[in-house]
């Protein structure tokens, strides 16, 4: 994260009363961002925001919450020493929470885009077992790598 | 309208039902009571806006004008129903990342509403900076964007609290429990 944030006012478990507090879903987080401006200025650079969007996300996901840690390699070594199907794959490098977001289609259209910037620097007897249907270790890791 | 036509307008809501969302939209400022809800899909939250928080003008907006056809339908047919006046809830189709809302005006809207829209973008940079110019423009001075997120707090906070040239004060409740019925 490129710098700490203000702080801010959390309502916390004092909000908790605002809301129904009977229930087995997850919680959420709500923030509410009341707009102070006063300069008559509402356009926001598009550039600016898309710049801050990414260094936010890359601080977040490859920095703070990075999918591929020490011990997932560790785990994915043993789930993977033999090379897996796409639909065994997608179980072995997702846990169950992270595929409630990532469904299994949208997986393979992540991989369908790495396959393809896998395909134009690594020739085609590098498939796992030269098949492309199957992912091994290696194709594996470098597709988290690639996805974070 | 045929029984397949109506099982093609079923409302799904996303993370929390409206009625979870009662006591936390009354929390906001009162003002004008515009709002516009940002992804909008088959929710009915934009109904419930209308009908029991007195909101005089409510603008459900969505990309898929397939849905937000549905969801005009499916109003109108309500409102036949009520002496409810049907113009006060609009459903626009509208994709962030192409174009601007055209019906609506800078700073116009006290409310906009974000349950789990900025989730979805949050994997294209262009498109969660395309959402949140547009929210960012169409709020009101003393407006308030509310935004339920999957997401931790600790990535939304930074997202939101330095956002380039926004000028705007951030209140989180960390992570609570909504009822999702």
């Amino acid at each position: 994260m490129s710098r700490p944030c203000a702080p801010v006012e959390e309502l916390g478990r004092n909000a908790s009363a605002v809301y129904n507090a009977s229930t087995n879903h997850p919680p959420l987080n709500v923030l509410l961002a009341q707009k102070t401006a006063t300069s008559g200025n509402h356009e926001l650079s598009v550039e600016k925001v898309r710049d801050h969007v990414h260094s936010v996300n890359d601080a977040w996901f490859q920095q703070s919450h990075p999918l591929l840690t020490r011990q997932r390699q560790q785990q994915l070594q043993s789930s993977f020493s033999v090379p897996l199907s796409l639909s065994q794959a997608y179980e072995q490098l997702f846990t169950e929470a992270e595929r409630e977001h990532l469904t299994y289609e949208y997986f393979l259209e992540d991989w369908e885009a790495f396959l393809d910037q896998w395909k134009s620097k690594n020739a085609p007897g590098d498939y796992a077992n030269g098949n492309p249907s199957l992912i091994s270790f290696e194709m594996a890791l470098e597709f988290l790598n690639e996805m974070q | 309208m045929t029984s397949q036509e109506d099982e093609a307008i079923r409302p799904f809501e996303w993370l929390t039902s409206p009625s979870s969302l009662r006591d936390l939209l009354s929390t906001v400022p009162d003002g004008n009571k515009r709002a516009l809800h940002v992804g909008s899909g088959s929710s009915t939250v934009g109904e419930l806006l209308v009908e029991e928080l007195s909101y005089y003008q409510v603008f459900d907006v969505d990309k898929d004008g397939e849905t937000v056809d549905r969801m005009r339908k499916r109003w109108l047919r309500r409102c036949e129903q009520t002496d409810v006046d049907a113009s006060r809830l609009q459903h626009v189709t509208v994709d962030f990342t192409k174009s601007k809302i055209e019906v609506a005006e800078d700073a116009s809207f006290t409310l906009v509403l974000d349950k789990s829209t900025l989730d979805c973008t949050l994997c294209s940079d262009n498109a969660t900076a395309a959402l949140l110019v547009e929210v960012y423009r169409c709020l009101a001075a003393g407006g308030v964007y509310v935004l339920i997120s999957f997401h931790e707090k600790d990535l939304l906070l930074p997202l939101l609290q330095d956002l380039p040239g926004a000028e705007w004060q951030i209140k989180c409740h960390a992570r609570v429990h909504l009822s999702k019925n």
